[in-house]
């Protein structure tokens, strides 16, 4: 099964779920998702995900001074990105309970 | 003739995106080429092609991912593409100044927040006008010394004071803790301003009151504060009264003109006029107008429950041996007298403040010897 498609619809909840450890820049955002699991996310959906997440006022954004390079721009959840987050769980709980239970029905 | 320029493959990496992205409001744009610069530094890669796909991938992944459309992704013309090279070259060169100059160039390059660029240019200049405001008619007179010491050292304090808020800016923290840094900073100068401001005050303008000036300072600042009162003996130790004036016949005054006329109306009142835990009685002349210029001034110390009985009492002075006839012997003096102590024939005073000699007038009194 191609997971890229069902990684698009849970790619929101997923960035929020990371910001919800503590506020980060896009390139340790990537790594820590890659890290959880989502092999496949493109850096390039992350970063459109923030900016859309951005634009939307779920998050905060501060340029903090790098010793490694460019400035980076830290990303964190706001209360209305806390808010989302809170929401999708509840979304995500009840999809991935009746999902479950649908694929464990023995076939008639 | 042309000149070559060579772009690394990160640069045309860069460009190649902004390309894909024009249609973009310019901020939004420069906030992606931010994000991207950084995470290409990041990968540590000379070509970021081989982490992030080619760049028609990439501009066709975020646009997907961030809800845009895909007009951005058609070719632009030959005009418009020249254009779009020019504009990213100008800001390829501003990032790199921005850079340069961190952590400055940092939160000026961060567009999505203009309001809090805003406030964080504005918090240095609120800054200074505290410092100028706190600083006004408490250590440098009426006019501050910021105010009166000429507009370079006014810019140099608004750059100084700017570059700061953006540097504390710069720090990772909550903005309260930012100003909260700022605060302490700005307290700290005041208090080092506070320490050395006695070298910048005795300017000949300002211990004269004005009489026009209804906050002319103190007469003279002596080494236990400003002098409020002022004892005058002549060279035997006795205790005189004297007026005093300066070169001009300008009556010399402690206190400053506001306590005079709040004097005055409390001359024919029974309440005391108190004035920095003393109550003062001024001599007053003919038409019931106290004489500030006669000393000493007769000083009560105040508390809760009144004043003391007894004047304050004059300090214990050393008088000096001068040269000169003295008493019967007819040879100079070899030991100093302490007032009160034998009286010698003299036209010079000595006068002391409330502490120590201060000044020798030519304010003159004599005093009789005895024999």
């Amino acid at each position: 099964m191609d997971t890229t498609q069902l990684l698009k619809g849970v790619l929101d909840t997923a960035v929020l779920a990371v910001l919800r450890r503590g506020n980060t820049y896009g390139y340790d955002l990537v790594r820590q998702l890659r890290d959880s699991g989502f092999d496949d996310v493109g850096d390039a959906s992350v970063y459109g995900t923030l900016r859309r997440l951005f634009g939307g006022g779920y998050l905060t954004s501060e340029i903090v001074p790098s010793d490694e390079g460019p400035p980076r721009k830290y990303y964190g959840l706001n209360n209305a990105g806390r808010d989302m987050l809170d929401s999708a769980t509840k979304t995500w709980g009840h999809f991935s309970l009746v999902m479950s239970e649908l694929l464990a029905e023995e076939a008639v | 003739m042309t000149t070559a320029t060579i772009s690394t493959p990160a640069e045309k990496y860069l460009e190649a995106v902004q390309r894909g992205l024009s249609d973009l409001p310019a901020e939004d744009i420069e906030e992606v080429l931010q994000d991207l610069a950084a995470h290409i530094a990041e990968l540590g890669e000379d070509n970021p092609e081989a982490s992030l796909g080619s760049p028609d991938a990439f501009i066709a992944e975020f646009r997907a991912s961030a809800g845009l459309d895909s007009v951005g992704a058609r070719s632009p013309g030959r005009a418009r593409t020249w254009l779009t090279e020019r504009l990213a070259a100008i800001k390829r060169s501003r990032t790199r100044l921005a850079q340069m100059v961190e952590p400055l160039g940092a939160p000026i390059t961060r567009r999505s927040d203009e309001i809090r660029t805003a406030w964080i240019w504005s918090r240095g200049l609120l800054g200074l006008a505290a410092f100028v405001w706190i600083s006004h008619d408490r250590f440098y007179g009426n006019q501050g010394w910021l105010l009166s010491n000429g507009l370079l050292l006014n810019l140099i304090v608004v750059a100084s004071a700017t570059a700061l808020s953006v540097w504390l800016a710069g720090k990772r923290g909550t903005w309260w803790q930012r100003t909260e840094s700022l605060a302490s900073i700005v307290i700290g100068g005041l208090i080092l301003l506070a320490i050395i401001s006695p070298r910048y005050v005795p300017y000949p303008e300002e211990i004269y009151p004005d009489t026009f000036d209804q906050s002319a300072p103190a007469l003279l600042i002596g080494p236990n504060g400003p002098i409020q009162n002022i004892y005058a003996y002549d060279t035997s130790g006795n205790p005189v009264q004297v007026l005093l004036y300066d070169e001009y016949g300008n009556p010399l005054q402690t206190l400053p003109e506001y306590a005079y006329d709040e004097a005055e109306t409390y001359a024919g009142q029974s309440e005391p006029f108190i004035w920095e835990g003393y109550e003062i009685r001024f001599a007053t002349d003919t038409y019931g107008r106290p004489i500030g210029n006669l000393f000493p001034l007769e000083r009560y110390e105040w508390t809760e429950t009144g004043a003391r009985s007894a004047p304050q009492p004059p300090p214990v002075i050393g008088i000096p041996a001068l040269p000169g006839p003295t008493a019967d012997d007819g040879t100079a003096s070899e030991t100093e007298a302490t007032a009160p102590a034998a009286q010698q024939e003299t036209t010079t005073t000595t006068m002391v403040d409330e502490g120590m000699a201060s000044t020798t007038s030519e304010a003159t009194t004599s005093t009789t010897p005895k024999n």
